[in-house]
């Protein structure tokens, strides 16, 4: 076969062990390179960085294992950041695995930064029907939770003292929803939109181009934007985690399906120019 | 043997993870009946799973613990109108299941109001930018002095180009009337290309998503599983080398012999 | 009539109420296929109507919940008793897929052929997750139920899903190997775009522009890459997002009114 037509169709599998090699060669390298933060990351750092202590965050906690790539990070970051600025934080989700998986990451980050459960933080568990239950939700918080994810009462502030003086959407401070699907809108619509409730998003990179556009308009004050976002926000907490790692990973995979896209696109051009040439002689 | 699995739970869980993780990759090489196997049985564990966490943290604490712990026997209506749902199955029955369905579907439609002007209607006057350069000053809004930040040249230039945009590709989805003349048409052709650069944007996006996903895999098996099971990372990649050899063999070598079962 | 009863007063009560739906509902079964039709729009009418109301009605200083300083009308006091109701009554439908699911297998199972095995593995998932993973909550949990949770959860169900997923990432890479040629101006822009972006987002890809002295900082190609989503992208999607909430907003009238028509409304 032709060099031209081979290289536009080079076995699947191929490119499988190619592209899985770009990504597990360079766990072994060293070199960190500095990733630049964008304005979208800052905004959202800023803001928690001027919270008080004590001030009330809820984190809308939305995703599965099947995001865990990305997700997992930008939770771990952003508990991070809330626990050493000593704020209170509530977690809410309207996905069945997201508080057993955020539970695991808040507790091991509990430990690190001396964060008590019931005290600063608290798991409010999965809940379904995302637009009845917030329609309630930002006008009577303990009526509406009722329960945390270990079905204990939220209103028993001896065992919870982190729920004092939360009544309505008023008392949250900064609303940040991490999640793989558009549940941000919902939020928007029935918690940041209806109650002026300072909202972010850390969104997976697939969501990314469209919060811009919340953004732009005020709607969403900050974002992190998916793995980079999550290790720009690495970069300003001062942390170095497997995040950092993982970047080295994605800009060999990216720059592999980039040279894979130019080789298929050269191929295809000068085949086409061959034929042309080929047909013009004939 | 229980003594054993609790004692033993994080070295049971590290090679469930791998198992299954390496069961479904088997699908990378070609369609198979291990990867079938585990496909069933995400599918399985998933549906467990949702209806488990559902009467944990919804039915159990919403319904069952006020109607039968605490006595409030009128709790029975929510499951009776949720059972509704369930005449859905019956060929005669199902318009009851069309009550429910219903309500809920005019409980959307009321919300709706609420969901475009939270949404969708403060982005319409945001879609609107000062194009005149000026400097920063302060103007009096409701008596109260509110500073306008500096526009400069090329902040003007690009809200033109901001709002450019939205009426090019507005132009582009409007069909109330034939669209022809050179302003509707070319505003709709230029609306159409600059839906590329988002659509550009998106895959871009779309690439870096799905790359992490694989990169967290690849986490796992090298620096979480593999230095337990085998000692060290580069022993576990040693064997995914191995793996990718086996696989090459087969796809480049035993492959040729017999026809292709089709391109992903 | 609805405070909280004890013992036999209980029963009585949960049983009259069964039968007294079911009576309902076999009485309305008479109905003909027009009036129940009725009955649907107008039960559709009403669920929207409450919300609705709510919404437009003029609001005025009044407590709700806790909240001294709220504004509301004489529906937002039920907004809350809703939000506690409606959850509860939806989360019930979670038996439609489960019994969808279990019909198919189930036939599946019992035809005995190479696939059988398949839809037992499912059977056996589902029905042993549901119950390690409900005893492994009760506050009496045994060690050994709190362990077959963590290996069934983080074990296995965790690490399935994350791979699943996971595996687009070749899916999409071979693709756009295959397809992604700029054979038009509209792909050709496409494709631009997407380098861009792709360079933008990774170290290596600002490490090729990180020469430019910053007095040109937007030929930094992150730098471009954020224009593109901001000043280009931004605009693209509030457009089409605007014309999706104008068409939402219609369709939501429409399916309220009952002016709908399709499979759902019309038989």
């Amino acid at each position: 076969m032709h060099i031209l037509r081979i290289l536009q169709t080079v076995d699947r599998r191929v490119l499988y062990v190619l592209l899985m090699l770009s990504v597990t060669l360079p766990f072994f390298l060293t070199v960190r390179l500095p990733m630049r933060v964008s304005p979208a990351t800052q905004a959202l750092y800023d803001r928690i960085e001027n919270l008080a202590p004590d001030d009330f965050v809820l984190l809308a906690i939305d995703w599965s294992a099947g995001t865990r790539g990305e997700n997992g990070p930008q939770t771990e970051a952003l508990i991070t950041h809330l626990m050493r600025k000593k704020c209170r934080f509530a977690m809410l989700a309207f996905e069945p695995q997201s508080p057993t998986l955020c539970q695991a990451i808040a507790e091991r980050l509990g430990k690190e930064y001396g964060s008590i459960e019931g005290v600063n933080w608290i798991n409010w568990g999965y809940r379904v029907d995302a637009k009845n239950f917030l329609k309630g939700f930002v006008q009577d918080i303990p009526a509406v939770i009722k329960t945390t994810n270990r079905q204990e009462d939220v209103t028993n502030l001896n065992k919870f003292p982190i729920m004092k003086g939360i009544k309505t959407a008023s008392d949250i401070k900064l609303l940040i929803n991490i999640a793989p699907s558009n549940i941000y809108q919902t939020y928007v619509q029935f918690v940041a939109g209806a109650k002026k409730v300072p909202m972010a998003v850390a969104p997976t990179s697939v969501m990314v181009p469209e919060v811009f556009n919340y953004l732009d308009s005020g709607q969403i004050i900050g974002m992190m934007p998916g793995l980079p976002g999550a290790g720009e926000y690495e970069s300003l907490l001062g942390t170095n985690t497997k995040v950092t790692r993982f970047a080295n990973s994605a800009s060999f995979a990216h720059i592999l399906i980039i040279l894979f896209i130019v080789l298929g696109n050269v191929a295809m051009l000068l085949e086409r120019r061959q034929n042309a040439r080929a047909g013009g002689a004939a | 043997m229980s003594e054993y699995i609790v004692r033993h739970t994080d070295v049971f869980m590290l090679w469930v993870g791998a198992l299954c993780t390496l069961g479904l990759y088997s699908m990378l090489y070609k369609e198979n009946r291990i990867y079938r196997l585990f496909e069933h049985l995400f599918l399985g564990l998933s549906t467990g799973y949702l209806v488990a966490q559902q009467w944990v943290d919804v039915l159990q604490p919403k319904w069952w613990k006020p109607m039968w712990e605490e006595g409030r026997w009128h709790f029975i209506f929510i499951v009776i109108f949720g059972s509704f749902y369930y005449f859905i199955f019956s060929r005669k029955g199902s318009w009851i299941a069309r009550i429910v369905i219903g309500f809920f579907l005019g409980v959307a439609s009321g919300q709706a109001f609420q969901l475009f002007a939270n949404d969708t209607w403060p982005q319409i006057p945001s879609s609107f930018k000062p194009l005149i350069p000026h400097p920063a000053h302060t103007v009096m809004v409701d008596g109260k002095e509110t500073l306008i930040k500096e526009l400069t040249n090329s902040g003007a230039l690009n809200n033109g180009i901001f709002m450019i945009t939205v009426f090019c590709v507005m132009m582009y989805f409007f069909f109330s009337f034939e669209q022809k003349g050179l302003f509707v048409k070319g505003s709709a052709k230029l609306g159409r290309w600059l839906m590329m650069f988002t659509f550009g944007a998106i895959f871009g996006a779309t690439i870096m998503a799905r790359l992490a996903l694989l990169i967290d895999r690849m986490d796992f098996l090298l620096n979480e599983f593999g230095p337990k099971a085998f000692g060290s990372a580069q022993m576990m990649f040693a064997i995914l080398l191995a793996m990718m050899g086996l696989v090459l063999y087969l796809a480049l070598v035993k492959d040729k012999k017999t026809p292709e079962e089709g391109e992903a | 009539m609805l405070e909280p009863v004890k013992g036999g007063l209980w029963y009585a009560y949960v049983l009259g109420s069964l039968i007294l739906v079911a009576a309902l509902l076999a009485v309305l079964s008479l109905l003909p296929r027009r009036a129940k039709r009725y009955i649907v729009m107008t039960v559709t009418l009403l669920g929207g109507l409450f919300y609705a109301l709510e919404f437009f009605l003029p609001t005025h200083p009044m407590m709700v919940g806790d909240d001294p300083n709220a504004d509301g009308n004489f529906l937002t006091p039920f907004i809350v008793p809703m939000a506690n109701v409606l959850p509860a009554i939806s989360a019930c439908a979670v038996g439609l897929g489960v019994i969808n699911l279990f019909q198919l297998h189930g036939k599946r199972a019992l035809k005995r052929n190479a696939d059988s095995i398949n839809s037992i593995a499912f059977f056996v998932s589902c029905i042993g997750m549901a119950a390690v993973w409900i005893a492994s909550k009760q506050p009496q949990a045994s060690p050994l139920s709190k362990a077959l949770g963590k290996i069934l959860f983080e074990g296995a169900l965790q690490n399935l899903d994350a791979t699943m997923f996971s595996i687009i990432a070749f899916y999409i890479t071979s693709a756009a190997y295959r397809a992604f040629r700029v054979r038009s101006m509209e792909a050709t822009l496409l494709l631009a775009t997407a380098i861009i972006v792709m360079l933008g987002q990774i170290t290596i890809g600002q490490l090729l522009t990180a020469w430019i002295p910053p007095r040109y900082d937007f030929l930094h190609v992150e730098v471009i890459r954020n224009w593109i989503l901001t000043k280009i992208n931004a605009p693209a999607t509030r457009a089409i997002a605007i014309g999706l909430g104008i068409g939402s907003l219609a369709v939501g009238l429409r399916i309220w009114l009952g002016l709908e028509r399709g499979s759902y409304f019309d038989e």
